[in-house]
This record gives structure tokens, C-alpha cells and sequence, in this order.
């Protein structure tokens, strides 16, 4: 085949076409990576992270409850206690306030509270 | 017959006296003062011993009160430890949408490359379908 007996026309068909090859790969070959597996890898972690939280809220929520009742017991402990300590409060008072009443007694005063003492012992003892 | 009333103790130095009574019981005497000291003594005690019993149940309260405080404190470790995890895992979670951020604005950036330089082959493309037949009907004229 003579190439000087080429037309020009056949020479441009020819490099149409050469470019229209070589377009077509470079299409192919600059195709873009998406990275979707990774994506899709990171999705998965993150839902597995937030289904473990879920269940630590869950898990927190009855630990919450159980602290509302462990508070509502120190409440009622701290009731008595506050009630055990006015008494004795009340108990202290009367001990002061002893020798006082004792001083003032005559003596068929001291012998009755010493007889409503022993009455007391007695009935305690035998109780 | 009653005995006559005597003193039992030869000492009289001594406070305290036993004595037999005109029926033949056994009398104890002593001064009003050391009565009244006696019997403050004993009022006093009976308080002691009402003290004593509610000292007692403010303690088991108070020992109560602690095991309660201990298992608060048990409890509150608990939350404590599962909210250090949650706070982990959500640092985990920001992490890994750092990462896919990382990742998109990556192909992104490849998008807009590729996205270029097809508009550069499309230009050319255009280019050389007008320019092409037209360098061609030209070539063609000046050979005739």
C-alpha cells in the first residue's frame, strides 16, 4: 500500500479514529475508586458502637432506678435517726434536769419516787 | 410481841444505819441528803439505761445508713464506668466519621479532577469535530 497515495481525507478519518481509541481508553482507565467498602465498613462499626451505647443507656437507667430506691432508704434512715436523736436529746434533758426535781422533794417525796423506782425494777425484772 | 426499835451498828459514825423496827423488820435509815443522792443516782441511771438502748438503734441505723451509702457508691462506679464507655464509643463514632469525611472529600477531590479533565477531552473534542471537517473542505478546495 502506497502511503503518498493517501488523501488527506482518509488521513483525517484515520486520526478521528486513532483519537476516538485512545479516548475510549483513558475513559476506562481514570474510572474513580468510591471507596464504598470502607464506607460501608465505618457505617457498620458506627452502628455496632451505637447499639453497645443503647444498651449502656439501658443498663444506666436501671442502675438510676436502683439509686432512687437506695435514696428513698437513706431518707427513711435518716427520719429515725433525726427521731432517735430528739429523743435523746429529750432523755439528756431529763438527766439535767434531775438533781433539780430531786432537791425540791420532801422526804415522803423522795420515798415515794424511790418506791415507784423499785416498783418499776421489779416489774421490768419480772417482765 | 415487837421488839423495841435499836440500832443495829455499833459505829455511829457510820451514814448509814440498819435498824429493827417495833414489828421486827429490818429497817435501813439514812439522812434526807443522802437519800435524795441515792435516788438522783438511780433516776439518772435510768435515763443512762433509756440512753443507752437508743445510742444502741441510732448505731444499727447508722451502720445501716453506711452499707446503704456503700452500695450508692458501688452503683454510681457502675454508671460511672459505663458512661467512661460511652463517651469512648462515641469518640470511636467520631472518629470513624472523621475518617468517611476524610474519605468522601477524597473522591471528591478525585470527582472534580476527573470531572476537569473530561471537560478539557470534551473541549478538545468539540474542537476537532469543527475544526477537522473544516481543515478537510479547505485541503479539498485547494487540491481542485
Amino acid at each position: 500500500m502506497d502511503l503518498k497515495k493517501l488523501d488527506i481525507k482518509t488521513v483525517f478519518i484515520i486520526i478521528l479514529s486513532l483519537g476516538l481509541i485512545i479516548s475510549f481508553f483513558l475513559g476506562q482507565k481514570n474510572k474513580i475508586n468510591y471507596r464504598k467498602d470502607e464506607i460501608k465498613e465505618l457505617h457498620a462499626k458506627n452502628d455496632k458502637l451505637l447499639g453497645k451505647n443503647d444498651s449502656l443507656f439501658i443498663l444506666n437507667d436501671k442502675l438510676e432506678k436502683k439509686i432512687a430506691k437506695i435514696n428513698l432508704l437513706i431518707e427513711a434512715n435518716n427520719k429515725e435517726i433525726t427521731e432517735k436523736e430528739s429523743q435523746i436529746q429529750l432523755l439528756k434533758k431529763r438527766k439535767n434536769e434531775i438533781p433539780n426535781h430531786v432537791n425540791v422533794l420532801s422526804a415522803n417525796g423522795v420515798a415515794s419516787s424511790l418506791t415507784k423506782y423499785i416498783e418499776r425494777t421489779k416489774s421490768t425484772i419480772s417482765h | 410481841m415487837a421488839l423495841p426499835a435499836r440500832s443495829q451498828n455499833i459505829s455511829k459514825e457510820q451514814r448509814v444505819q440498819s435498824v429493827i423496827n417495833e414489828y421486827g423488820d429490818t429497817v435501813i435509815q439514812m439522812s434526807l441528803s443522802d437519800a435524795k443522792t441515792i435516788l438522783k443516782s438511780l433516776l439518772e441511771k435510768e435515763i443512762n439505761d433509756s440512753l443507752l438502748d437508743v445510742y444502741t438503734v441510732v448505731d444499727s441505723l447508722n451502720k445501716n445508713k453506711i452499707t446503704l451509702l456503700v452500695d450508692k457508691i458501688e452503683i454510681l462506679q457502675n454508671e460511672k464506668n459505663n458512661l467512661t464507655e460511652i463517651v469512648n464509643n462515641l469518640n470511636s463514632i467520631i472518629d470513624n466519621l472523621k475518617s468517611e469525611n476524610e474519605i468522601l472529600s477524597d473522591v471528591i477531590k478525585k470527582q472534580k479532577k476527573e470531572l476537569r479533565k473530561q471537560k478539557i477531552i470534551k473541549m478538545i473534542a468539540l474542537i476537532g469535530d469543527v475544526a477537522l471537517p473544516v481543515a478537510t473542505l479547505l485541503v479539498g478546495i485547494s487540491i481542485k
